[in-house]
């Protein structure tokens, strides 16, 4: 009998139906081995869920062991193509990793101390530059730049540099911090390739395409600055003469001299650019009727003297049409070649060699 | 629907069977604790009294009559229908192996446009719960509530079974359909257990046989609990039922059915997937109860008027191993939910077959699953 039971009947003195005492001794043994089962069963699920968390920690830290490993190896591997940087707000290097000699040449400390601005190359250090390097040490992230900068064998190295603010323990900004790739021979390429897709491969004049894109650019200038441009449609006369008669080869040489001769006629604003064959675009900026009209006279006077000469027989002359263009007129690209291509034809039909305006 | 009990205690019974009520529309249900040599006597002289009526039957871990437990006896409902027509179907498994054929070959059998509800009892230790509800699941074309039991024994696991027509079988499982526009029934399952503990991965399992669990003897782990109630096992892991974690909303609890000393695997009554993640579950006796009582609450009445109610309360055995003394408060707490009229019947069984979800059945264990049926007046 359950020794509780023994103990109440004990002290109540009771005398007790055996079956009723039976059911009740059975229900207190039934209690018992309920209360240890649980008790059992609670202290091992303690104990497993502490041997699982020590588990999952452990695992946790063996992770983060292997992510550190992972992540130092990549860096390891990136070393020669990133460096990291920090410079104040003097442009001071203050800081270079190990990377940097394979980019520049130099060893850290070699430039720390030093202005970085010393070694940027003067296509870099325009106002645009100084403007991006303000705009961070004054807490802004600007994104990515490519910076031009000179090696330490003195050739030049494009870096794509992306900088934040670097901060003070006190949150002020003392400078800028950030990555920097060495993109040279990408940023090359790209160069080449852009260069490719907007200029004639013959003349190296502007094509088609880079023409529309300028004039673009140049009439919105037109309307913003007030400022006119000439178009002059320059075609050759009797090209197919030369070709004809010279061959394909001499009627390249003449379309490369020709090309020339526009180009030193430009300044650097002015735009030079092969449409077709023989066909040629000469855009004048700020200019009025005056000046447009001793351009072009200067213009033929020099293709007279130093191309028509050496094509007598084939009778080549230039024939220009000139379209101005105002800042007030309200006129699109399409329209303002076809003028100028009119104004070439009415010279062609009144006897070549000469000038004609729209 | 009318509705007559009588109990077979001692060699007697408390009333002598009334022969009137005999006739093709008429249920006899048998539930009883004794075993298959025991209840020979009862069964042949309920054959001898409803020869014409259709009887179903199986042994259990301890029969229910309204919000009493009766051990050692035999408990008979007999329920005659007016305007429900039934079908009794039987067949039998040799292995656990054909428990899929053996719910598809029922299923396909009672199949009709008039079918309403179908009850099944099968034997607790040569089926597999878990296929026999796939198989009936799988035989139906539109949704059939199917609710039932699966046998149970005094708790030694050792040997269960099943009355089907007129023989008893320890292999048998048997399926009832209920027929007709008046015919309505109701059902519903609740646990009231609770999960504890770690989550645990099932390394090694094949169907309802458990070997391992997070790469240990599943045995060693429940012997671990158990302490020195591992001597009473089977019966002792009936304390830590395991639930296995779906993707559906509501986890599947399993009960231990056997041992095996000697690979140290667990047989459960129901499937444990190898790869599935399962944890231990204990009972609070009050939430037991309290299950109990939210089943009979879910049951749907809407449709119910005066008419008298059977209600079949399956509950699991290791509800009944762990209330204890306790367990007949589970029946009063279904009974005070239930209408007035309401004849409770039911057993202590080794499963619980109930509808979930928008599945027509589904194996339970360690449930209170209750049907109610009845039949509309005209």
């Amino acid at each position: 009998m359950h020794k509780l039971l023994q103990r109440q009947l004990k002290k109540s003195g009771a005398t007790v139906d055996e079956k009723f005492l039976k059911l009740v001794d059975e229900a207190y043994k039934a209690a018992d081995e309920d209360r240890e089962l649980l008790e059992r069963s609670l202290e091992i699920s303690s104990q497993e869920m502490r041997e699982l968390y020590e588990q999952i920690q452990k695992q946790a830290a063996e992770k983060v062991a292997q992510s550190q490993a992972k992540l130092d190896r990549v860096l390891f591997e990136l070393r020669f193509e990133f460096f990291f940087y920090s410079y104040d707000k003097d442009y001071v290097i203050t800081y270079l990793s190990d990377g940097v000699e394979n980019a520049l040449g130099y060893l850290p400390n070699e430039l720390i101390g030093r202005k970085f601005t010393e070694l940027c190359t003067s296509e870099t250090l325009n106002k645009e530059t100084l403007e991006f390097i303000q705009e961070i040490l004054n807490g802004e992230h600007p994104g990515s730049r490519i910076f031009s900068i000179y090696h330490k064998n003195g050739s030049v190295v494009y870096l794509e540099v992306d900088s934040y603010p670097l901060y003070d323990n006190n949150g002020k900004i003392i400078g800028a911090e950030g990555l920097a790739k060495d993109v040279t021979k990408s940023y090359l390429t790209q160069q080449k390739l852009d260069y490719l897709s907007n200029h004639d491969s013959l003349t190296g004049l502007l094509n088609r395409h880079a023409l529309y894109t300028q004039l673009e650019y140049l009439m919105k200038d037109s309307k913003r600055h007030r400022e006119s441009f000439a178009l002059f449609y320059i075609d050759l006369d009797n090209f197919k003469a030369v070709n004809d008669t010279l061959g394909h080869k001499e009627g390249d040489a003449l379309l490369v001299k020709f090309a020339q001769l526009l180009q030193s006629h430009a300044r650097v604003n002015d735009l030079v650019a092969r449409i077709g064959g023989d066909e040629f675009i000469l855009i004048y900026t700020d200019v009025n009727k005056q000046k447009t009209q001793a351009l072009a006279q200067k213009l033929i006077a020099s293709i007279n003297s130093d191309i028509v000469p050496y094509y007598k027989e084939q009778k080549l002359s230039a024939s220009i049409g000139i379209a101005n263009h105002y800042p007030k007129d309200e006129i699109d690209i399409q329209d303002l070649l076809k003028n100028a291509d009119q104004a070439m034809y009415k010279a062609k039909n009144s006897g070549k060699n000469s000038i004609a305006y729209f | 629907m009318q509705l007559e009990h009588f109990l077979y205690k001692d060699g007697y019974w408390d009333k002598t069977l009334n022969s009137a009520m005999d006739s093709e529309n008429t249920l006899v249900i048998l539930f009883s604790s004794f075993d298959i040599d025991a209840v020979r006597k009862p069964f042949q002289e309920i054959i001898e009294a409803y020869p014409h009526s259709l009887i179903m039957g199986a042994s259990t871990a301890g029969t229910i009559y309204m919000d009493t437990i009766e051990e050692e006896s035999c408990s008979v409902t007999v329920a005659k229908f007016t305007q429900t027509k039934l079908k009794l179907v039987t067949t039998s498994v040799k292995t656990m192996a054909d428990s899929f054929e053996a719910g598809k070959h029922l299923g396909a059998a009672l199949q009709d446009e008039s079918l309403k509800h179908i009850f099944t009892l099968s034997n607790g230790l040569h089926t597999n719960g878990s296929e026999l509800v796939g198989g009936l699941d799988a035989s139906f074309k539109t949704q059939i509530p199917v609710s039932g039991a699966l046998a149970g024994d005094n708790g030694s696991f050792e040997a269960t079974w099943v009355i089907t027509g007129k023989k008893i079988d320890p292999h048998g499982i048997t399926a009832l359909g209920f027929y007709g526009d008046k015919f309505r029934m109701s059902a519903s399952f609740k646990d009231g257990l609770d999960i504890f503990g770690i989550q645990r991965l099932v390394t090694k399992s094949k169907a309802n046989v458990l070997y391992e669990l997070d790469g240990k003897p599943a045995l060693e782990i429940y012997k671990k609990y158990l302490g020195p109630q591992a001597e009473n096992l089977p019966l002792s892991a009936l304390s830590f039922p395991l639930s296995i974690e779906t993707d559906e909303e509501h986890n599947i609890t399993r009960t231990i059915l056997a041992v095996n000393f000697d690979d140290n695997s667990m047989t459960f009554a129901g499937d444990i997937p190898e790869g599935s993640y399962v944890s231990f579950m204990k009972a609070n006796l009050d939430r037991v109860i309290t299950g109990a009582n939210q089943a009979a609450k879910e049951l749907d009445f809407t449709e119910h008027n005066d008419e008298q109610i059977l209600s079949i309360a399956i509950s699991c055995i290791g509800r009944k191993a762990i209330l204890k003394q306790r367990a007949e408060e589970e029946l009063e707490a279904v009974l005070e939910q239930m209408p007035k009229n309401t004849l409770q019947i039911g057993m202590y069984s080794f499963g619980e077959i109930s509808p979930a979800g928008n599945r027509c059945c589904e194996l339970h264990n360690q449930t209170m699953t209750l049907t109610a049926i009845w039949e509309q007046d005209a």
